[in-house]
């Protein structure tokens, strides 16, 4: 094993591997933090290259834009509130209202920072995890895996403190607007309103631009100054403070990098999701979270981009355990790895452990590199909160429809965008969170096929089964803890007053 | 105490009819594709239900209307609710609408360069900036987003009628 470690990190320090990784961080970084355009599409206009290379080459090139694509997300959703990718909506949440107080330089290096942290955790959890892969994912069967999908739906309750019916009944209508084309099943169409653009159902990427980038634009506009509401200070000392803010929080990053590595271990879930549980986590656990969460707290970026990153880690386990890609992104890389003679699967433990290696050397050595190379730009980066919103607007929209174009080359794409820009600026204004729709949507068609997996094997039984009422309990906790810690809160202060 | 009709309870409402569309439509439906929509359905009718009574009731004083957490959205500020920012709002989503009427009409290599200069000149920014923005962004459409990841712009419906495509 040590062996096979030493020649995957030989194989990728290579001159040309090296340089290949180095373009893959660059094209990555810089594609990645546009709005719609996420590493598959990096990884798909690199794959026809991967066909000359060797196979350590490949895996450079290939692995490296997927590698560090979680990080370059954060760019454009603190200084813009526009999503840069899956992974990147929760650190809108803190790391937006952070740039508006002038500490934009303060939350990148801080998102970078524990974003490379994050990846580095999850490369070695995996490192760890290479032998006991197959008895840990096997505990759990399709009942447990519906209940924990459905802990992820009850975090929208965590989520939206200040009105939490509000957030879950948002996050029940964004599992409704999942159901929307053809259903797996059965191959019926659901709700399709006999348009052919919705037997696809609603894509996330145009719904996310549209809910957050379109209401920050108008904010922009009816206050009529740039994103920073006060000066933006030292940006050298910002950049220092993010990453001194990383350090002093290690046991955050560290547990939020673990909840990242755990979902990325399970098939089907993905970066959107790992950060709205890490980030209902860190609510629920941090002190005084509960009121500084949602207005510029530090610790709400840090959590997101240490479980964003480390969940890259994560999914390569049942890739590598059971052949099973653990993300679409991972299926994609996959795909063109196998045109190189590399088969996900056991062989990736047996016969080419030495390309395991190089994949989880890569995930650290890119994390870091991309962090670094991020955070020497934090200054510049920062600078544009301060831009005049005339000069902002025009550019943000035509990031959004680009971006919402580009998700699948659908002009309709740009009115569904448009639309729920509408509805996400209706739902400001009445109080309505806008996150748990997100949640509800990415988690609603994995909800459906475990309830029914469960269903067709225990009937309703499945709901006693001991590993469900475990996790049952959990999700109970979850729903009504703000509930109890709001009443306790309340008493303690009228005993105060009293 | 009687009940009080608010604006924004009509998003409430909205979201009861979308739900009731979701269990009536699903009413036809096999039972595998049925049982999901209206479990979720029904949950969140249910819900609405409480929200819309509490919605329409009149507020106890000494009771706060939300819990005291922050919440996971930005709240909607006094500056957005003002007359003139509801009015700087609503020249937005004009802008926004007229753009997306635009990319149809004329297509994106030319509706975003004329998006980004019409709102330039409306806001009066100097001349370079008000030519250089508008080329960078159409250049970066044409060069990035069509030469290097060949997005398949449609385009503009104005030129398939006029027959130049």
């Amino acid at each position: 094993m040590i062996e096979a470690a030493v020649e995957g990190l030989l194989g990728i320090l290579h001159w040309k591997a090296f340089a290949l990784m180095l373009v893959g961080i660059l094209i990555s970084s810089t594609l990645v933090a546009m709005p719609g355009i996420g590493s598959k599409t990096a990884i798909a206009l690199l794959l026809p290259v991967a066909f000359f290379l060797n196979k350590f080459e490949a895996v450079a090139l290939i692995v490296s834009i997927w590698a560090v694509s979680n990080t370059a997300n954060s760019i454009t959703s603190i200084l813009f509130s526009v999503p840069g990718g899956g992974g990147s909506q929760a650190t809108i949440m803190d790391g937006y209202p952070m740039a508006k107080k002038g500490e934009a330089a303060r939350a990148l290096s801080a998102a970078f920072t524990s974003s490379a942290i994050g990846g580095v955790i999850g490369a070695f959890v995996l490192l760890a995890a290479i032998p006991v892969l197959r008895p840990l994912v096997l505990l759990l069967g399709p009942p447990e895996f519906f209940m924990l999908v459905m802990i992820g739906v009850a975090m929208v309750g965590a989520l939206s403190g200040k009105a939490p019916l509000k957030g879950i009944i948002v996050g029940a209508f964004g599992l409704a607007i999942s159901m929307v084309g053809v259903h797996m099943l059965t191959g019926i169409y659901r709700f399709t309103l006999d348009q052919l653009y919705l037997v696809d159902g609603i894509k996330l990427v145009p719904m996310t631009i549209g809910l957050f980038a379109i209401p920050e634009m108008l904010y922009m506009a009816s206050k009529g100054s740039g994103i920073a509401d006060v000066p933006l200070g030292d940006l050298g000392r910002g950049r220092r403070q993010g990453i001194r803010d990383v350090f002093e929080h290690w046991w955050l990053v560290l547990r939020c990098s673990m909840i990242g590595v755990w979902v990325g271990i399970i098939p089907g879930l993905g970066s959107a999701v790992a950060d709205w549980f890490a980030y209902g986590h860190a609510k629920q656990t941090c002190k005084g979270a509960r009121e500084t969460f949602g207005t510029g707290d530090v610790r709400g970026v840090i959590s997101v981009d240490a479980s964003t990153n480390a969940k890259e880690g994560g999914a390569l386990i049942p890739t590598l355990a059971f052949g099973i890609p653990g993300s679409s992104t991972l299926a994609l890389i996959f795909g063109g790895l196998v045109t190189v003679g590399i088969t996900p699967g056991k062989d990736m433990l047996t016969r080419d452990l030495d390309v395991t290696f190089s994949m989880i050397w890569l995930l650290i050595i890119g994390s870091i590199l991309t962090s670094i190379l991020c955070i020497a730009f934090t200054r510049q980066l920062a600078m544009a909160t301060k831009l005049r919103p005339t000069l902002m607007i025009p550019m943000i929209l035509a990031m959004a429809v680009i971006g919402s174009f580009a998700a699948a080359g659908h002009f309709t794409d740009v009115l569904v965008m448009v639309g729920f820009g509408t509805l996400g600026y209706f739902m400001r204004s009445a109080g309505w969170p806008r996150p748990p729709m997100l949640l509800g949507l990415v988690l609603g068609p994995i909800a459906e096929r475990y309830m029914w997996t469960s269903v067709q094997l225990y009937g309703l039984g499945f709901l006693v089964r001991p590993g469900v009422l475990v996790i049952l309990g959990l999700l109970l906790l979850s729903v009504f803890y703000p509930y109890f810690q709001d009443r306790l809160m309340r008493r303690r202060d009228n005993r105060g007053e009293a | 105490m009687g009940m009080r009709f608010q604006p924004r309870s009509l998003l409430t409402l909205l979201l009861i009819g979308f739900f009731i569309f979701i269990v009536v439509e699903s009413w036809d439906m096999p039972e595998k594709a049925r049982m999901y929509p209206w479990v979720i359905g029904l949950i969140a009718l249910a819900l609405l239900a409480v929200q819309l009574v509490r919605e329409l009731m009149p507020q106890r004083e000494e009771a706060p209307r939300e819990t005291r957490e922050t919440g996971a959205d930005m709240d909607f500020t006094e500056e957005e609710a003002s007359a003139e920012g509801r009015r700087r709002t609503l020249e937005l989503f004009g802008w926004i609408y007229g753009f997306t009427l635009l990319l149809w009409l004329i297509g994106f290599y030319l509706a975003i360069p004329a998006m980004v200069f019409l709102y330039l000149l409306r806001y009066r920014e100097g001349i370079i900036i008000t030519v250089a923005m508008p080329s960078v962004a159409g250049l970066a459409t044409w060069g990035l987003f069509d030469q290097l990841l060949h997005l398949p712009f449609p385009p503009g419906v104005l030129f398939e009628w006029l027959g130049l495509v």
